[in-house]
């Protein structure tokens, strides 16, 4: 079965094809806010020279979030039009699920995002598992860097094993996380580079395998995991209880 | 041309709209979602409320204008969508789609300007408008007046300095708390007012050149307010809104009034989202009658944000073959 992999979530765009969970294909680079330029050229180019037809995929997997909504946005209206057009089965994927590559070897995993405000996306995985969504701990969530401590102290049973932080929120709160840790008890250690990036060929291969788990869903229905209201809906509801205890 | 159908997407603002165009060129489906209901307790558009909501509608409100069409998506020439001005990522939603579309068809891919969109809904109506004319759009986020010596080919000859007219109506509809959108709440408001009630300003006019500003009529508005709160009188806001819509009124048609006398011209469109202002709509008339001109405007319902229209400018880009690629992005403040 051939599956087509895309993360429009971060500033890193990535598109991979896998087959049978075997990955073929894996352009990834990073893009800024250039999504919507670069997403379909890339979806084609990887196709193309690979000798495929979007109408032979199977499997869509796509990073439906956290992230940035207006990336998440230009990827799930892509899929959503070829829905329209072709028949295939639709994988959404978290974009924690595949900051953590090397989930297979012991540990605890925090993958990150930066969710702005001095928080970030992440969720709690346990190592020693051939899948993200075996290991998982904790449902995606946005939490202040400053109480990172205490959320691996609520989830952690074991707190010999090492943390492993990943993903683009850990490189860019390294010194803040620095900070955070050194009064815990936490061994932890920050990587960099491959793991970072969620990377096209990872989803491709995680769509196949998660496919086969049956985590499906309609297309149709699909919206992004936006975990925050739109600030103005925070705004009004703020303003109308304020008005409501004034009155 | 053998029978063309261009399916178009408009998502620039908080209109979901999909339709479906052929020769002439010709409405087959016209499908609008309005997301009013989910942005009024708000006083306005909230972007990011809109780029959600589109997200929502998208695939609905497509597969709606092909069903009402009586079209399959595999009969179409050519896929279009709105690529700006407007809100981004209201924008990418709609630009996503529709290029998704485009490749999946294996077809060519228009994006359309969508003040270009407001003149072109002018030629759903009427397919023979005779050259050179004048056009004036007019809009939540545009006013302007171009003259075209033939469809395509247009030289700007004003804009706003400041506020859109349609902005000014918004604006002083939330200032006065009478509701959004706030056009036709004016236009209701005013209907049993005085529009010679209060003495407003009516800025450019008789200057140089053809630019609009209402920046100092809505301060002119609020001064009025403001002053009558201090001696505790009362505002008849009928009267206001009146007055406020005339002097608006008065400010477009002055400016066009100028250009018709300068540049020779056979026709008059009136285009955009305030062209469905009844005021405008026949005080443009009457110049259009004085000159002895052919006057267009689109029946209401296209005046407003739509892909019928966009779908219109589009099936004149498709008859130059004047395509775009898939890498091609949309544009916030794209000009004509």
């Amino acid at each position: 079965m051939l599956s087509l992999g895309i993360n429009t979530a971060t500033n890193y765009l990535g598109i991979g094809l896998a087959e049978d969970g075997q990955i073929i294909s894996d352009f990834n680079m990073t893009v800024d806010q250039s999504h919507n330029r670069r997403l379909l050229p890339g979806i084609r180019y990887s196709l193309d020279q690979q000798g495929i037809k979007l109408d032979e995929i199977d499997i869509i997997g796509a990073v439906v979030g956290p992230g940035s909504f207006t990336g998440l946005r230009i990827a799930l209206a892509t899929v959503k039009a070829f829905g329209l057009i072709n028949k295939f089965e639709f994988v959404p994927i978290s974009s924690l699920d595949t900051l953590v590559p090397t989930i297979e070897r012991q540990g605890y995993y925090l993958p990150m995002l930066d969710a702005r405000r001095k928080r970030v996306y992440t969720a709690l995985y346990q190592g020693g598992f051939t899948l993200p969504s075996a290991g998982r701990l904790s449902y995606d969530s946005a939490v202040k860097v400053s109480r990172l401590a205490d959320y691996l102290a609520e989830n952690i049973i074991d707190e010999n094993q090492y943390i492993i932080l990943s993903g683009p929120g850990a490189v860019y709160y390294r010194d803040k996380l620095e900070e955070v840790f050194a009064g815990s008890k936490f061994n932890y250690c920050l990587t960099e580079g491959y793991e970072n990036t969620g990377q096209g060929g990872i989803i491709a291969r995680l769509a196949y395998y998660y496919y086969k788990e049956g985590l499906v869903k309609n297309i149709r229905e699909v919206t992004p995991e936006y975990l925050k209201k739109p600030q103005a809906e925070i705004n009004w509801q703020r303003e109308q209880k304020e008005e409501n205890e004034d009155g | 041309m053998d029978d063309k159908l261009i399916l178009a997407i408009e998502t620039s603002c908080d209109e979901t709209s999909a339709a479906v165009i052929g020769n002439g060129p010709e409405i087959r489906s016209n499908i609008v979602a309005s997301q009013i209901d989910w942005h009024k307790k708000f006083g306005g558009v909230v972007p990011e409320i809109a780029s959600r909501k589109h997200l929502e509608l998208i695939e609905p409100v497509i597969d709606e204008a092909i069903s009402e069409a009586g079209i399959e998506y595999k009969d179409l020439d050519a896929v279009a969508a709105t690529r700006g001005p407007g809100l981004v990522g209201a924008l990418l939603v709609g630009f996503a789609a529709a290029k998704g579309l485009a490749y999946s068809l294996d077809l060519p891919f228009i994006g359309v300007n969508h003040v270009a969109g407001h003149i072109y809904a002018n030629f759903l109506m009427n397919n023979e408008i005779v050259s050179p004319f004048i056009c004036l759009t007019v809009s939540g986020g545009h006013t302007d007046l171009l003259y075209f010596k033939k469809p395509g080919e247009y030289r700007f000859l004003g804009r706003t300095r400041d506020d859109a007219a349609g902005e000014a109506f918004d604006k002083i509809a939330r200032f006065l708390e009478l509701g959004y959108p706030g056009g036709p709440e004016i236009e209701k408001m005013a209907k049993t007012g005085a529009a010679e009630a209060i003495d407003l300003p009516r800025a450019l006019v008789g200057e140089e050149g053809y630019d609009f500003s209402f920046s100092g009529l809505k301060t002119a508005v609020i001064n009025y307010v403001h002053n009558a709160d201090q001696r505790g009188e009362e505002v008849d806001k009928n009267d206001l809104s009146a007055s406020f819509q005339q002097a608006v009124v008065d400010s477009l048609t002055a400016r066009l009034e100028k250009a018709i006398g300068d540049f020779k011209s056979e026709s008059i469109l009136l285009a955009g989202g305030v062209a469905a202002n009844q005021v405008l709509r026949k005080e443009v008339e009457k110049i259009a009658c004085k000159f002895r001109l052919d006057y267009y405007v689109p029946p209401l319902k296209l005046c407003t944000d739509n892909a019928a229209m966009i779908g219109a400018a589009a099936y004149y880009r498709y008859a130059d073959a004047d395509f775009d690629s898939l890498d091609i992005d949309v544009k916030a403040d794209l000009s004509m």
